[in-house]
């Protein structure tokens, strides 16, 4: 049975089967307002049903809308979502809310092995769309702040994907801090995440140019390992930049003990680096690289590595970069209904990316449109950013209009 | 079904996007232009979903795709891409605003003819 396949078996309820792409189905269907059925959630695996942290983004999906239906059976294998409205209202008994309204989610220790911004990106998503704004602490012995197998780290997500709606005019009272910072696993980090700019109809997007790579800027931390790793990381990300480009400058954070863990023993120490190449037309391209407790690799080896990472994204190139399409085309399938086009390197064309547009279909979103681009059409001069045309694709998007239902209009 | 598909450009591609009867990895692979018979290489022959049973060891459904928040990575593939890289990079020092510098430095600095 193909994941992607969306049949209407009651009115309006669409469905779905497995875990694939969990969490952006679950935002588009809050986005959209259509209620799913997710079956089959690894029905034939060891460990069958939800894992810990999908449970734990459904809660923080609760928080995050009102009047929202969450059914999951008994064995976890299949999940009813009635969206609500986006938007969080207090509740009236609870401590922290009188004050400041600050949604608090703490992410259990069994969650660990993903990422914070496993939470992250799909919650900003839904932000600019939220009747009121976010301000939201994630926190807990799941709390993971550094780049984990899987996910990038919250540096990677402050400095590449938070300035990406940037290009949709969303800009204002836009924070993400990292409080605490923490590795995999074990995590007990803690983030901060503001997202005060709701709007009602994102504009359509035209982003065409990808530039040339003017400038590089990383992050290295150090979390309950000697400092001296961050000038090991630095140099070896710099041997391999420095032939590119002079403008690098990676910054050091070093935090002297790992957050303990939950049971009060010693948290996990690591190391890691985050790196962001910014093009002449402010298109990002980042990479992540940690250390693990399953791979013994030095700080050289890290930083050789998140430098070879953020090479191969800029190759592929194209105005967004791999961690960033999603955000992006969720967007601009909420736009107006309007075309709106990016241009994207071929190289990013990944599986699921293509799984989440047909999932927008599936949601009666627009269709996407995608032609070879032919990088003249309506540019000055400097070709595409140093790219031969053949490796791009423009995708067009026919926004459907959707919005903001919950925001008045001004 | 997946031959037919092959010498296909990418303005038709873009019907292929919601032809449930091709696969996302196809599509994909056919959006990035490359060919779809590229695929068996270490696997089995044309399997529809071969795809999905390359996603390793995470205890998932068979048709699942693991919902990553970052492309995985092969670092020693990286290293042997990044080896052709040195030996010309070219192509990619244009996607630097260095590069016009760069080039004019070539004949002097860089390559294999000597000063």
């Amino acid at each position: 049975m193909s994941s992607h396949q969306a049949v209407s078996t009651a009115p309006q309820t669409l469905a779905f089967t497995s875990s694939t792409a969990f969490r952006h189905r679950l935002v588009q269907a809050t986005l959209t307002g259509k209620p799913i059925r997710i079956t089959k959630i690894r029905s034939s695996s060891l460990s069958p049903g939800l894992q810990p942290h999908e449970v734990s983004f459904l809660r923080l999906l609760d928080a995050l809308t009102n009047g929202g239906v969450f059914q999951i059976s008994e064995t976890g294998t299949t999940l009813l979502y009635k969206p609500g409205l986006i938007g969080h209202t207090p509740s009236p008994n609870s401590a922290t809310s009188s004050a400041s309204k600050v949604i608090k989610h703490v992410i259990s220790a069994e969650a660990s092995s993903r990422g914070v911004t496993y939470f992250l990106e799909p919650t900003c998503i839904l932000a600019p769309f939220s009747k009121s704004p976010f301000n939201i602490i994630f926190s807990g012995s799941g709390c993971v702040t550094s780049s984990t197998e899987q996910d990038y780290s919250v540096d990677t997500f402050r400095t590449a994907i938070l300035p990406l709606y940037s290009h949709f005019n969303i800009i204002a009272k836009l924070e993400c801090r990292i409080i605490k910072r923490s590795c995999s696993p074990g995590g007990g980090g803690e983030v901060s995440l503001t997202f005060g700019h709701q709007i009602r109809l994102p504009p359509t997007l035209h982003l065409r140019n990808p530039g040339r790579i003017k400038r590089i800027r990383g992050v290295c931390y150090t979390i309950g390992v000697s400092s001296a790793n961050n000038q090991r990381m630095i140099h070896a990300a710099r041997d391999v930049l420095n032939q590119f480009i002079n403008d690098i400058y990676i910054y050091s954070e070093t935090v002297g003990h790992a957050p303990a863990a939950a049971d009060g023993k010693r948290g996990t120490p690591g190391f890691g680096m985050s790196l962001v190449a910014t093009s002449s037309t402010d298109c990002l391209y980042s990479a992540d690289f940690s250390s693990s407790t399953e791979v013994i690799r030095t700080p050289e080896e890290i930083g050789r590595g998140a430098a070879l990472r953020l090479v191969e994204e800029i190759e592929r190139g194209g105005c967004v970069q791999r961690v960033g399409v999603k955000t992006v085309v969720s967007l601009m399938m909420m736009g107006s209904e309007d075309v709106g086009r990016v241009v994207l390197g071929k190289g990013v064309v990944e599986e699921g990316f293509v799984g989440h547009l047909r999932d927008w279909k599936a949601f009666g979103c627009g269709e996407a449109l995608v032609k070879e681009w032919s990088g003249s059409e309506g540019l000055a001069g400097g070709g595409m950013g140093g790219m031969d045309e053949g490796k791009l694709i423009s995708l067009g998007v026919v926004g459907k209009g959707v919005g903001n239902v919950g925001r008045k209009v001004a | 079904s997946s031959a037919k598909h092959r010498k296909r450009g990418v303005k038709e591609l873009g019907k292929l996007l919601y032809d449930d009867n091709v696969s996302l990895a196809d599509v994909a692979k056919l959006w990035r232009g490359e060919s779809i018979e590229d695929q068996d290489e270490d696997e089995g022959p044309d399997e529809e979903d071969d795809f999905f049973k390359k996603a390793k060891g995470f205890d998932e459904d068979d048709s699942a795709a693991i919902d990553r928040g970052m492309p995985s990575f092969d670092i020693e593939a990286l290293e042997r891409k990044w080896k052709e890289t040195e030996a010309d990079m070219e192509d990619l020092r244009r996607r630097f605003i260095t590069a016009n510098l760069l080039d004019e430095k070539e004949g002097r600095g860089n390559g294999d003819d000597d000063d």
